[in-house]
């Protein structure tokens, strides 16, 4: 990147050795500084080529995640890879092919490429520094160098009014100009703001990337389902998965309560896509500080931690009862929709009993009975054909929960366990029973009694923390506000030399005031095909401003 | 269906069959140069995207939305952008117009592609109505439909500096038609880009033989390069302006503004492709053939970022909705 948008004037011997003195008139100014240039290979490293090299390796290796499915954004489709083909997932795990975004491999090619970068950028925004500053400071008096564009012509106005409205005609068009030296020399520039673009676009890629670490490492996010009528705490016990956790540690977390009064969704039967909305409480300090409706696009945002809506589900109330009549478990149920015949599923598991139980639950907001000819169909599903009821729509006319006992080992001693799932693998089926919303409930063959108590919605939030977003909006927009002149605008100068013409001088006082000559010379450092009718312009602009003596010879347009 | 939807689909037919019209006529053109082809095209290229502008406007009337719910809506919203630039600026400047029947021909492909994955134009899910989505995904249409072009222009590019590399002769018309540029600018202070698309020098009978015929009739090597430049670093922040609308979206609905989706992942390849594309221009040996190389390669993603992920690969971007 070191060349791009490099000038492509000439570096004269003299320019090096005068560094410390003003630039003569004739010399192009300096290319971008050759920092490192002794040490070999530090060279090859900063040059674009090697940036093009990296960022294509980048491109190809982000064809990896787009074909194999990743963790972070489809963890199910990795885990049934692992299952169906596991030597192929071992090997795929090795080289890291289901966490590309987190792989040693893909972060060796981003180092490499900011690396390459920041090796860049820091001689090129030094080089500009100076540029800036030397661009348009007043020459030493000396000859015009050799120039792509040059015009000169006599005409009759004096020196000093031809200067002013030259450096007028310059004005007008925004050419930044130099102040001129005693022999009517100076130096106009335009277009310096491409290269203070394209610095600009290159830096802020790095305060991006450092917005995106601040998120990853100093914030965290997971997801939380709040039963209708409860609490949630802020706090890593509350939460029902991460998806960054963080390094920060516990201590992080705010620890304000946010509770759910009420979850409404939009009838699916009236509304062809139905809204859904959490009405909720934010609670600080024992405190409320304030009621909020948190709607899909519209989050809950309190202290720097964000909650969203994500999605919803159906929380039935199970009351479990021992043959004694003591309850054993009391608590919602979060079900999932895709059942069996369109019911919603959910796990619950007693520990305290002995031998320990199990349910599996199976919700049916609006069941619908079956006669054993229409069941004979579903006797291949998980419910089997023994149960006579299908869901019939999603609103809950008379909610019925179907429940599947389990006795044995629920295998809590192994190590944390998903909480919807139910390992049967130590476990026999004891009993299938039913019960009806707000019903007397179903006794079991083993004398346990089960109570379909309640029926609640919950609501999902995603919520997390995220200190890096700032610096994440300021990197983007300073990345655009560079682009526009990096890509539009383009750097070129003109040598303006107005003085009294010398062979007039010789000739002495014919009478008539002295002839002046202009000399107007031009190069562009970039698109240098548009530039002939820029230049052809403002010679114009110029001429008619100045015109040229009749009877002088014909203006010079020399063109390379 | 509704009478909205029914005139939607009819008109859409319409100017699809009027683009084809428009491609053979660009074609023809191409073949033989005569002015009555590129008239032709322009006729049928005005009627086509009026009758498809009225496609797309009985959806918004109708569903009080913008129209790209679906794939069939974006393939029709990109295709009625490229077919209005064809329309006000390649067609009317004949040293161009030799390119429209290859953008005729990726929009009928595109409006192809969308009626095979027609889904009848309905109301979207909650997450999907936002007007930072609406901006992202008009963003999105412009800047992938410039990029693709871009990406046609650059494969021409290619052609033709093949034709021109193997035609060493051309260098001379070549050389003579910029004289002929240049004089024409010294003495009139305009341009006039349709001098340097017809050989007129030396090179003018090699250009008339029928062989070499139909890439000598193109506009000249340097001239493609030019316009896909133009076209690229137009569409590049109109490209980042969307991936950073769609962020900001992403950060309403899902809580957070970048995760990795396919769609994500490819739009930064293509961003990436693209930038790739703007450094090379700047780097002597990658200046020519490479740059123009990784301009046909950004068009390759953006379809398959279009067709692929949208139709295979399951993540928030697909339309495939439950």
């Amino acid at each position: 990147m070191s060349d791009l948008d490099a000038p492509t004037g000439n570096t004269t011997a003299e320019d090096a050795g005068e560094r410390k003195q003003a630039a003569s008139f004739a010399d192009v100014p300096p290319t971008p500084m050759r920092a490192f240039a002794r040490l070999p290979g530090l060279r090859a490293l900063r040059s674009m080529r090697t940036a093009i090299y990296l960022l294509i390796a980048l491109v190809i290796a982000t064809v990896v995640p787009t074909l194999v499915p990743q963790r972070i954004t489809n963890p199910e489709k990795v885990a049934e890879i692992g299952r169906t083909h596991p030597y192929w997932f071992s090997v795929g795990e090795r080289l890291r092919v289901f966490d590309v975004f987190t792989s040693p491999w893909y972060m060796a090619i981003w180092v490499s490429l900011l690396v390459v970068l920041l090796l860049c950028l820091l001689p090129r925004t030094r080089a500009f520094v100076r540029q800036v500053r030397r661009s348009t400071a007043t020459p030493r008096a000396g000859t015009l160098p050799r120039l792509p564009h040059t015009v000169e012509w006599r005409t009759d106005a004096g020196p000093e009014a031809a200067a002013a409205q030259v450096r007028s005609v310059l004005r007008r068009r925004l050419w930044r100009q130099g102040r001129a030296n005693d022999a009517g020399q100076y130096v106009a520039e335009k277009g310096t703001v491409r290269e203070a673009g394209s610095l600009l676009f290159h830096w802020s890629l790095f305060l991006l990337l450092t917005g995106l670490a601040a998120t990853r490492f100093l914030g965290y996010a997971g997801q939380a389902a709040i039963v209708e009528g409860k609490e949630f705490v802020e706090a890593p016990i509350d939460y029902d998965a991460w998806t960054n956790r963080g390094s920060l540690g516990d201590s992080v977390h705010r620890g304000f309560t946010v509770a759910l009064d009420r979850f409404q969704v939009d009838d699916p039967d009236t509304a062809e896509t139905p809204d859904f909305v959490s009405d909720v409480r934010v609670i600080d300090g024992g405190r409320e500080v304030f009621a909020q409706q948190v709607h899909p696009n519209v989050p809950l945002n309190y202290r720097g931690v964000k909650m969203y809506q994500l999605s919803f589900g159906w929380a039935p109330e199970v009351v479990v009862r021992d043959p004694s009549g003591k309850v054993v478990f009391d608590d919602f149920v979060l079900t999932r929709p895709g059942g069996p015949r369109g019911s919603w599923t959910g796990v619950l598991k007693v520990p305290s009993l002995e031998p320990q139980a199990g349910f599996r639950v199976f919700l049916f907001p609006d069941p619908q009975v079956l006669t054993p000819e229409q069941a004979a169909q579903f006797a291949d599903d998980d419910l089997g054909d023994g149960v006579l009821v299908a869901n019939r729509s999603p609103n809950p006319v008379a909610p019925l929960l179907v429940f599947e006992e389990w006795r044995g080992d629920l295998g809590l001693e192994s190590g944390p366990q998903n909480v919807n799932v139910l390992d049967v693998s130590a476990m026999t089926r004891a009993d299938v029973g039913a019960a009806q919303l707000g019903g007397d409930g179903f006794d079991l063959d083993d004398g346990l009694a089960v109570r379909f108590a309640d029926l609640r919605h919950y609501s999902v939030f995603s919520i997390k923390r995220d200190p890096g977003l700032v610096l994440v909006l300021i990197g983007a927009s300073l990345l655009l506000l560079g682009l526009i002149p990096a890509l539009y605008s383009r750097r070129r100068r003109l040598w303006v030399w107005v003085r009294p013409d010398p062979d007039a001088v010789d000739a002495g006082a014919e009478g008539s005031a002295a002839a002046t000559l202009v000399t107007l010379g031009g190069i562009a450092y970039q698109r240098k095909d548009a530039f002939s009718d820029e230049f052809t312009d403002v010679v114009t602009a110029c001429r008619a401003a100045v015109p040229p003596q009749e009877r002088a010879p014909e203006s010079d347009v020399s063109k390379p | 269906m509704s009478t909205a939807i029914r005139l939607s689909n009819a008109t859409f037919l319409i100017a699809l069959v009027s683009y084809f019209v428009a491609m053979v006529a660009s074609f023809g053109y191409l073949a033989y140069k005569a002015e009555p082809w590129r008239k032709g095209a322009m006729a049928a290229l005005g009627v086509g995207v009026t009758s498809q502008a009225v496609s797309l406007a009985a959806i918004v009337v109708h569903l009080h939305r913008a129209p790209w719910g679906s794939i069939y809506e974006f393939c029709s919203s990109m295709a009625l952008l490229m077919m209005a630039v064809t329309l006000f600026a390649i067609v009317p400047r004949r040293g161009l117009a030799a390119v429209s029947g290859f953008l005729c021909g990726v929009a009928v492909v595109l409006m192809g592609a969308g009626w095979v994955w027609y889904a009848p134009p309905s109301t979207l899910v909650p997450a999907l109505r936002s007007n930072w989505l609406t901006f992202h995904v008009f963003m999105a249409i412009t800047g992938s439909t410039m990029l693709l072009a871009a990406a046609v222009v650059s494969a021409l590019y290619l052609v033709r500096l093949r034709w021109e590399g193997r035609n060493p002769s051309w260098d001379l018309t070549a050389a003579t038609t910029k004289e002929v540029d240049a004089v024409a600018d010294a003495e009139s202070g305009t341009r006039t880009p349709e001098l340097a698309g017809r050989p007129t020098g030396p090179g003018a009978a090699l250009a008339a033989t029928p062989r070499a015929g139909r890439v000598a009739r193109q506009p000249a090597a340097e001239r493609l390069d030019e316009l896909a430049r133009r076209l690229v670093i137009i569409a590049f922040p109109i490209w980042t302006v969307a991936i950073f609308a769609g962020a900001i979206w992403g950060e309403q609905a899902w809580g957070r503004y970048w995760g990795w989706d396919p769609k994500e992942t490819m739009s930064f390849m293509i961003w990436a492709t693209f930038a790739v594309y703007l450094h090379a221009r700047a780097t002597k040996g990658w200046r020519t053939r490479g740059a123009a190389w990784v301009g046909v390669t950004g068009g390759v993603l953006i379809l398959a970022n279009m067709f692929v992920v949208n139709i295979l690969v399951s993540g928030l971007h697909s339309y495939a909705m439950p």
